[in-house]
């Protein structure tokens, strides 16, 4: 999901992209803590009756799940937010949460920033967007949808200069067949 | 053979699916019914 | 386009997916992983079906004739656990790794390297698992239940078995993590949780049901193993504990176990009865409650596997009552299907037929469930054949006749090429007519009082034991077709459209046939 919002400046633009998410911290949250009650009252019952090692592998499991929802939110809450100044491009990533820092943040100069959306080495993969400068380059947005990252590109493209694009490659170079169907 | 329109074809199909329905249901309550019948048999015959 | 500079992507397969075998060992996409799931499934199915031919063979007469006892038993056990663990529940991972992300509108599974381990673990599980019938001792033959004390006489193979249970346990509270964590977190903007396909729907409470029962299988197999070699008496009468405790914790495992076989049946079965009805799926929002007090009666009603153990007449009847419950939530189902094609344009292609099969075949399993779940009647039925007529009925022509129906229907989906419609018919026909010839009589032998688990038996079993054997026969050579028919849509055939079945609703039928490695190029938009 791409956003873009005016900036302060009169030639200022901010865009926000965020990947598809369907549930937030909270309920991620209040989902663990329900099959852990569930789970650690089911071994706690056996523990009660002298069959106790089922408690430990109850553990490990709300452990395991735990730890993968956990990585899935922060996935599903990374944010990219690229500024796009009187004089400079930055692009800051960091997790959408309340009263979290960027945590990586790149800045080009905005005369010298260029944008490509180019094929992926494979086929397979969607194609990607990318912005540099001086030999520097950053790949953002992996996480859209191609149309979203083809969108995206063309409003960066055009606001802020191709990199030696002749054509935007179409979405059949952008992984959208998987196998050659042609023959 | 006539060209149907979607309306006509949609009730012969369903026609047609009820024919069909009947047909099996009979058929496969035969079976079943049979089937027990056989186990009434060859059971309430016990060898000596 | 030149590319000669450095750049600062992370974590990309800039050079494309790992070529020949390797890639399918490192393959972190969710539609390789589905196929390896599904494909492997198919082999246990073989695997598993070839101990039943043996069983079947041996049975085909009174006396003994082709095996001896001892290896009879390791037959049964190895049968029921390969085709629990190593087909059913592969498949329905399979599925739910090909169907979930394209149903929700995500492009992957949420924790792809995971899914890849939980996959893997499962070669090396039953390579093991089938390993131990060279092993000293032979495999294990106490049953699938592997109730002490007769378990813990088994060989060498007892650790290798409890060993191989507790990895396809991990393998599969991965793969529930993993769908838990996809459905909860990577639905397309608009997929709200009553908007969601029933797959999806009962895939997520299945999931729910292996998170909360896998640790009490593992904790109860591990006390198995600590009791044989370790000196603890967990279930040895003779050092203060109880073997029927075992019963009781195994059912409460193995209870909702058995749901987890069928609920992502039903789900199948609820997608593809409205396509070929060419109507919305009657009731929706109670299919979806009664899925959920499906799974939460599970919970409840474990001790009716052990009725004549020895319960307080009490526990008799709050087991009895509580069974006997489950039939409303699944009679709701039943009569939702069945509503569905009221009055709907029906056509009959092989999925249809296979969903068909499955309503009217797994009813007759549910209704011989409900005669079992009669305490005072269960005296009788408890061990005979009867139950195992029951359970192939609720999970041959149910859980299994739902994953072909599945298979039939989303097969031009993945494939790209439509299967070959009259011999998937005739694949169906003769299954169904055959499965009842194999099935049906086990009901007399065992209301005759012929027990399970026996390779002999009295002559008076003789007739039907016969038939079933012969229906037994042509069952396992039709299920050749199966193959057949598999194998050569995957090589080719007619091309599918990308809608396939001109009924079909669902994100996934708005991808192309076969869909991208990536799918969802265009953002999905949820009607």
């Amino acid at each position: 999901m791409v956003t873009t919002l005016p900036g302060p400046g009169q030639d200022d633009y901010r865009f926000i992209l965020r990947p598809d998410r369907s549930l937030s911290w909270r309920g991620n949250l209040l989902f663990v803590g329900s099959v852990a009650a569930i789970s650690f009252s089911i071994g706690i019952g056996f523990a009660v009756i002298g069959l106790w090692l089922v408690l430990p592998f109850a553990g490990l499991e709300i452990g395991l799940l735990t730890i993968g929802l956990y990585l899935t939110v922060l996935r599903r809450h990374q944010v990219e937010v690229i500024s796009i100044r009187h004089d400079e491009v930055e692009i800051a990533r960091g997790v959408d949460r309340p009263g979290s820092q960027p945590r990586e943040t790149t800045t080009f100069p905005r005369a010298w920033v260029r944008v490509a959306y180019r094929r992926a080495e494979h086929p397979w993969y969607p194609c990607r967007l990318v912005l540099g400068a001086h030999g520097r380059e950053i790949e953002i947005g992996d996480f859209l949808h191609v149309a979203e990252r083809r969108s995206c590109a063309t409003a960066l493209g055009n606001m802020l200069g191709w990199r030696d694009m002749k054509s935007m490659p179409g979405d059949d170079d952008c992984g959208h067949r998987w196998v050659d169907d042609n023959n | 053979m006539m060209t149907m329109n979607p309306v006509q074809e949609d009730s012969v199909r369903k026609q047609r699916t009820r024919r069909m329905a009947i047909g099996l249901g009979v058929l496969a309550i035969a079976f079943y019914i049979g089937f027990i019948l056989m186990s009434v048999f060859v059971y309430s015959n016990p060898t000596p | 386009m030149s590319e000669a500079t450095t750049h600062d992507a992370h974590d990309h397969h800039d050079h494309g997916p790992a070529k020949g075998l390797m890639r399918w060992v490192t393959t972190t996409n969710h539609k390789d992983i589905g196929t390896l799931y599904l494909l492997f499934s198919l082999l246990m199915f073989f695997v598993g079906g070839a101990m039943a031919m043996v069983i079947r063979a041996e049975l085909f007469a009174p006396g003994m004739q082709i095996v001896d006892p001892y290896f009879f038993n390791q037959m049964t056990t190895n049968h029921a656990l390969i085709m629990i663990f190593g087909a059913v529940m592969p498949a329905f991972v399979g599925l739910a790794n090909w169907l979930l992300p394209m149903m929700i509108g995500a492009p992957d599974m949420a924790l792809p390297r995971m899914n890849n381990w939980s996959f893997w673990i499962l070669p090396f599980a039953f390579s093991m698992l089938i390993g131990t019938l060279f092993m000293d001792g032979g495999a294990p033959a106490a049953g699938w239940t592997i109730y002490p004390p007769l378990v813990l006489q088994t060989g060498d193979a007892f650790p290798f078995m409890i060993f191989a249970i507790h990895m396809m346990g991990i393998s599969s509270v991965m793969g529930a993590i993993n769908v838990i964590a996809t459905i909860l977190n990577m639905r397309a903007p608009g997929m709200t949780l009553m908007k969601m396909p029933l797959f999806v729907w009962t895939w997520l409470i299945t999931a729910y049901l292996l998170i909360a029962v896998m640790p009490v299988l593992a904790g109860a197999v591990t006390m198995l193993l600590t009791d044989k070699y370790f000196h603890t008496s967990f279930f040895t009468a003779a050092g203060g504990g109880d073997p029927v405790m075992y019963q009781h914790i195994f059912w409460f495992f193995g209870h909702p176990e058995v749901y987890i076989l069928i609920l992502p049946a039903f789900g199948i079965v609820s997608q593809i009865i409205p396509t070929f009805a060419r109507k919305q799926l009657f009731g929706y929002s109670s299919m979806v409650y009664a899925t959920a007090s499906i799974a939460f009666l599970s919970f409840i009603v474990w001790a009716h596997h052990m009725f004549t153990v020895g319960m307080p007449v009490a526990g008799e009847l709050f087991f009895m009552y509580a069974t006997m419950l489950i039939a409303v939530p699944t009679g709701v189902k039943v009569f939702n299907w069945v509503s569905t094609m009221w009055k709907g344009s029906m056509t009959f292609e092989t999925p249809m037929l296979f969903a068909l099969g499955f309503v009217v075949l797994f009813t007759i399993g549910g209704f011989s469930g409900l005669m079992l779940a009669i305490a005072p009647s269960d005296f009788q039925y408890h061990d005979t054949y009867f139950v195992v007529a029951h359970f192939h009925y609720v999970l041959v022509t149910g859980a299994i006749y739902a994953i072909m129906a599945g298979t039939y229907y989303w097969l031009p989906k993945w494939t790209g090429h439509m299967y070959n419609e009259t011999l998937g018919k005739w694949h169906f026909w003769l299954s169904t007519i055959t499965v009842n010839i194999l099935f049906f009589p086990q009901h007399f032998l065992g209301l005759a009082g012929m027990p399970r688990r026996i390779p002999d038996y009295s002559v008076q079993f003789a007739e039907f034991n016969m038939i079933s054997s012969i229906g037994g026969f042509a069952f396992g050579l039709s299920q050749l077709m199966f193959a057949y028919i598999v194998i050569s849509t995957i090589r080719g055939g007619k091309k599918a459209s990308d809608q396939v079945w001109d009924g079909a609703k669902g994100l996934e039928w708005t991808l192309p046939s076969p869909p991208p490695y990536h799918s969802f190029t265009e953002a999905p938009e949820v009607k």
